[in-house]
């Protein structure tokens, strides 16, 4: 296990551009390593990017399967670097939480399909098309690559951030 | 018939949206827009009333009925433009919690002669505090606005988006 810390705002690296990975190799494998170790370590977190971790790389990984009711047609684990958004249909305002906002939650308005492109661990070109929560997760975490927060996404400081009401028990979500 | 301002402020507790509304409903007037919440631990009212009413009049009939709730209370004339500003966009500004970030930004947007139709704000977290506002606005010159808010907010040390409303639907 390779568990690193999750930095939270006002980190300077969630609000900066992430930079290109390029080709993948053994640094790479070791940062999708502690992405995906430090996400199942953490209750209820479904996605997290490498600016969380303090990489300024463009690189993420998430899991919806995980969730307690996981989204039917979802991917399970996908990790993916210099990913980008090709597609982006439909509209819904949902709750979303994010480790580097502690304590709150915001209703954010995302895209309910997406299809995204990116660089596997194993070097191979994926495309993905995802929809509902777990397109939702993805455009959560592209954000992060380009320095956005929930917070730069929501309608009203009052109506849409709210403070977290209860966690996921510890360990509920570990596969 | 002419409208009222009306703003009421006092210590949270139950009953005082129940007990203003009640003498304005009493007094034959009827509720407009209005706009009531919790701030800290005080609850504010402020409304718009049609009304027939002389302020005077009505101010003291609300202060009579509200002895009990310890408001502090205004009426006002407020005639005039009824029509409702559509915004243009809409700033996220937030940023560790410090003195001067509110009157900085709004004093940039209102330098260019934007126009502010929305703000709210919350302080989120107890150890370090951030300082979370929204607001919106209707703004012609959107550059304008955009550059002004990149130093203002660079010169406060808070992070910022600014995004057009229709962007907001994909």
């Amino acid at each position: 296990m390779s568990v690193k810390r999750v930095v939270t705002y006002p980190a300077r690296v969630l609000k900066g551009l992430a930079g290109p990975v390029g080709s993948i190799g053994a640094r790479e494998r070791q940062l999708a390593t502690d992405l995906v170790d430090t996400m199942y370590d953490s209750p209820g977190c479904i996605g997290l990017a490498a600016p969380q971790l303090g990489v300024a790389s463009r690189a993420f990984c998430l899991d919806v399967s995980v969730m307690k009711k996981p989204p039917p047609g979802n991917h399970g684990l996908v990790v993916l670097f210099d990913p980008e958004l090709v597609l982006a249909e439909g509209s819904e305002i949902k709750r979303e939480g994010c480790m580097s906002v502690p304590d709150y939650t915001c209703d954010v308005r995302r895209a309910t399909s997406v299809v995204v492109r990116g660089t596997t661990p194993d070097d191979q070109v994926r495309v993905i098309e995802a929809e509902g929560f777990e397109a939702r997760a993805f455009q959560h975490e592209l954000d992060h690559l380009d320095g956005l927060l929930v917070l730069d996404r929501v309608a009203s400081a009052r109506t849409d951030v709210f403070r977290r009401k209860r966690y996921a028990e510890r360990g509920r979500h570990l596969k | 018939m002419p409208d009222l301002a009306v703003t009421a402020v006092g210590a949270d507790r139950p009953g005082i949206v129940a007990t203003v509304t009640r003498v304005l409903h009493d007094r034959g007037g009827n509720l407009e827009d209005s706009a009531m919440t919790i701030l800290g631990g005080h609850f504010a009212i402020v409304l718009l009333v049609e009304t027939e009413d002389d302020p005077a009049a009505l101010r003291a009939a609300l202060e009579e009925a509200t002895t009990d709730l310890g408001l502090t209370i205004s009426v006002s004339p407020a005639s005039g433009i009824r029509s409702r500003v559509e915004p243009t966009h809409l700033l996220s500004v937030y940023g560790a919690d410090r003195p001067g970030i509110v009157a900085g930004v709004t004093g940039a947007i209102a330098e260019l002669g934007a126009n502010i139709t929305d703000l709210e704000t919350q302080v989120i977290g107890t150890e370090d505090p951030v300082y979370a506002m929204v607001i919106e606005v209707v703004a012609a010159d959107e550059p304008q606005l955009a550059d002004r808010l990149s130093e203002v907010c660079a010169g406060l040390g808070v992070d910022h988006t600014l995004r057009t409303i229709e962007a907001e639907t994909y």
